[in-house]
């Protein structure tokens, strides 16, 4: 594959590619399933088309950019990526069966991963003192209806 | 005249409720702290406290994020001048000369003097907002469909000439930005437009859970990734902040050059305090007697720019409220609380809401007042704050973000789509695109079709009615001009680039 050394910015090119991709399909999606129209009284399709158009042209032009420009390398930093993404996860899988407290306390847990590591007392007393505020401020500030605690068992 | 007095009047009436006050102090309060810290810059500060907006009155919810939004500003330099780390993008520059300072023992003048340019710089973008907007607004009467589209293509062109990264990029960005906005129903035909079958979409993407996804979680993946500082943060008393005969001679200039960069810049559409930071700061060492001062501890160098941010932050108010165009995606947040509460964001909204668009304004002087007096008596405090290893801070504001989003809907679902959105984030990122014009297009996306729309069905879909109508024809010439400008220096550059290392 001697052409994609070529490629002097890779990141361009692949988000490019990406978006030419996301685009070209908005475009044919649109014309598949809502009216165009005329200019004068335009369909739902029309507005989508157009933007799928523009968006299209200007990612062949990102790609062709990426071709002959140097790039930088990404250094993706796997802890607390997924510690951050799994922590809300959590949340929105933990907070209508089990309530607040408990999706407080699991998501404290997980995302303290994400710096460098907090020790378990720490992490404890932490999820704790966010616990606390949290109820404080939305439960019984701005009286918000959440369930503080719940067992769906 | 008299017009004024009234209207100032009925903005302090509104403002100086106990409800508008708590919620001013809170807004600044919070964004004094949220600027602090690394790594949170304004627009998460801003879309984090957005979801508890959805519990308020239009006037309470904007007068609490616009504290946020110029308290950030305020809190962003305290980090700068103590720690050498911006706590937002636009306070960079205040560590140049800011940083020194502290480390020669002078860490309380250059808090105090960029605390007294911030109330400066804000209180010159106010009166501005106050004298200008009602004549802007009435002018603007008279745009048609036709001239608020080629407004919001030119907010698009200049959002992405500014943003980082190449213009076609940013531009990119826009778009997509743009048709995500295409989400829901089709308000001309009823139509239920790219809803995939999931019921939470018929109404379109929630602004909360895409603001939150793409920068309050995705920033703190970043912020996390960074390695703690170390730096250890001296204490600052109340008596070290008295600033010398000096220093206060030396100020003045400063303050006045940075207020009118700064406004200047704020009411451009995509610009905003961080390039209006950094105008100021070279415009001082232009014209400085001693430019071999600056980077070693100058007070111009504090100053100027601090000043400069802070106007360039209520000024960027003016083109929001008076023509609905935010020209920032922390504008745009602004405009979607408007929409949310039913309020119709444009040149009549002074006209019709005068209570809300005073009540704003004058709120805006109470909290700079509050600014200054968080800022200088109650240093220590923030001092304190600024002592708190971020790392502990990380998950507390995620589980804010999370709590936040889900209180809008009590919908798990929401929380679903701001883990979709924090990916798309980190992606954009990865592929080294700018995320903020995104939001400017999702936000303007949906106004951009109406007039589009309504334009061509007033010319009988002839598409020159965008170049032959006076106005609209000139800002859709002075948009092209700065897309052409823009590809063709980044070219420029590019080439000599090459000439260089070849």
């Amino acid at each position: 594959m001697s052409w994609v050394s070529k490629i002097g910015d890779k990141r361009s090119f692949v988000g490019g590619a990406v978006l030419l991709i996301y685009s070209v399909s908005l475009v044919i999606y649109t014309l598949g399933n809502y009216q165009l129209g005329t200019l004068s009284y335009m369909g739902p399709g029309m507005f989508p088309v157009l933007i799928g158009g523009v968006l299209s042209l200007l990612s062949i032009f990102v790609i062709f950019n990426a071709i002959g420009s140097e790039g930088t390398e990404f250094h993706v930093d796997w802890r607390p990526l997924l510690s951050v993404l799994g922590s809300v996860a959590a949340f929105a899988l933990l907070i209508e069966p089990f309530g607040l407290i408990p999706s407080i306390i699991v998501m404290t847990a997980i995302s303290s991963f994400a710096a460098e590591r907090l020790g378990l007392r720490a992490t404890v007393l932490l999820a704790v003192a966010i616990a606390v505020l949290t109820v404080g401020i939305f439960h019984y500030g701005l009286k918000l209806r959440f369930e503080i605690i719940a067992w769906p068992f | 005249m008299t017009d004024l007095f009234g209207n100032v009047l009925l903005g302090l009436s509104t403002a100086l409720t106990l409800t508008n006050l708590t919620f001013c102090l809170v807004g600044v309060f919070l964004g004094t702290l949220l600027g602090m810290i690394p790594g949170i810059g304004t627009l998460v500060a801003v879309s984090l406290l957005f979801p508890m907006t959805y519990h308020m009155d239009a006037t309470s919810a904007l007068v609490m994020l616009a504290g946020i939004y110029y308290g950030t500003a305020y809190g962003g330099s305290i980090a700068s001048i103590l720690l050498n780390l911006p706590g937002t993008p636009a306070n960079a520059v205040a560590c140049l000369d800011g940083y020194p300072m502290s480390n020669n023992g002078r860490a309380g003048v250059a808090l105090f003097m960029s605390a007294a340019g911030s109330f400066v710089g804000g209180s010159f973008g106010i009166l501005l907002m106050m004298l200008f907007s009602p004549v802007i607004a009435e002018n603007a009467l008279r745009f048609g469909a036709a001239e608020f589209f080629s407004l919001m293509l030119m907010g698009f062109v200049v959002a992405s000439t500014m943003s980082e990264g190449s213009t076609v990029k940013g531009l990119a960005s826009v778009m997509l930005g743009v048709s995500f906005g295409l989400v829901g129903t089709d308000l001309n035909s009823g139509i239920w437009r790219f809803g995939f079958g999931v019921l939470d979409l018929m109404d379109g993407i929630s602004l909360v859970a895409l603001a939150m996804g793409l920068f309050g979680v995705t920033e703190i993946v970043f912020a996390a990734s960074a390695k703690d500082s170390g730096k250890t943060v001296q204490d600052v008393s109340l008596r070290s902040m008295i600033p010398t005969r000096d220093d206060i001679r030396r100020s003045w200039g400063p303050m006045a050059r940075g207020s009118g960069i700064g406004a200047f810049f704020g009411t451009l559409p995509g610009t905003g305090g961080l390039i209006a930071s950094f105008v100021a700061y070279a415009v001082e060492k232009r014209v400085a007697k001693e430019p071999e001062r600056f980077g070693k501890g100058a007070i111009e160098g504090v100053v100027a720019p601090e000043t400069a941010n802070n106007a360039a932050d209520q000024a960027a108010f003016i083109p929001t409220m008076t023509l609905g165009i935010p020209g920032s995606a922390t504008m745009a947040i602004m405009l979607g609380v408007l929409m949310i509460n039913g309020i119709t964001p444009g040149p009549l909204l002074i006209k019709e809401q005068p209570e809300l668009f005073w009540g704003l304004v004058m709120s805006f002087w109470v909290g700079n007042i509050m600014l200054l007096l968080l800022n200088i008596p109650l240093i220590s405090l923030w001092v304190r704050i600024l002592k708190i290893p971020s790392k502990l801070l990380y998950p507390a504001v995620l589980v804010f973000v999370c709590i936040g989003v889900f209180s809008v809907n009590y919908s798990p679902t929401d929380i679903w789509l701001v883990l979709v959105f924090a990916v798309l984030g980190y992606v954009l990122r990865m592929l080294d695109f700018p995320v903020a014009p995104l939001i400017l297009g999702f936000v303007l996306g949906p106004m951009l079709e109406e007039n589009f729309r309504r334009a061509l069905l007033l010319s009988n879909g002839n598409p020159m009615t965008f170049f032959d109508r006076p106005i609209s024809g000139t800002i859709m010439v002075i948009s092209a001009a700065l897309l052409v400008w823009s590809i063709w220096s980044t070219a420029r550059r590019r080439r000599s680039r090459e000439q260089a290392t070849a």
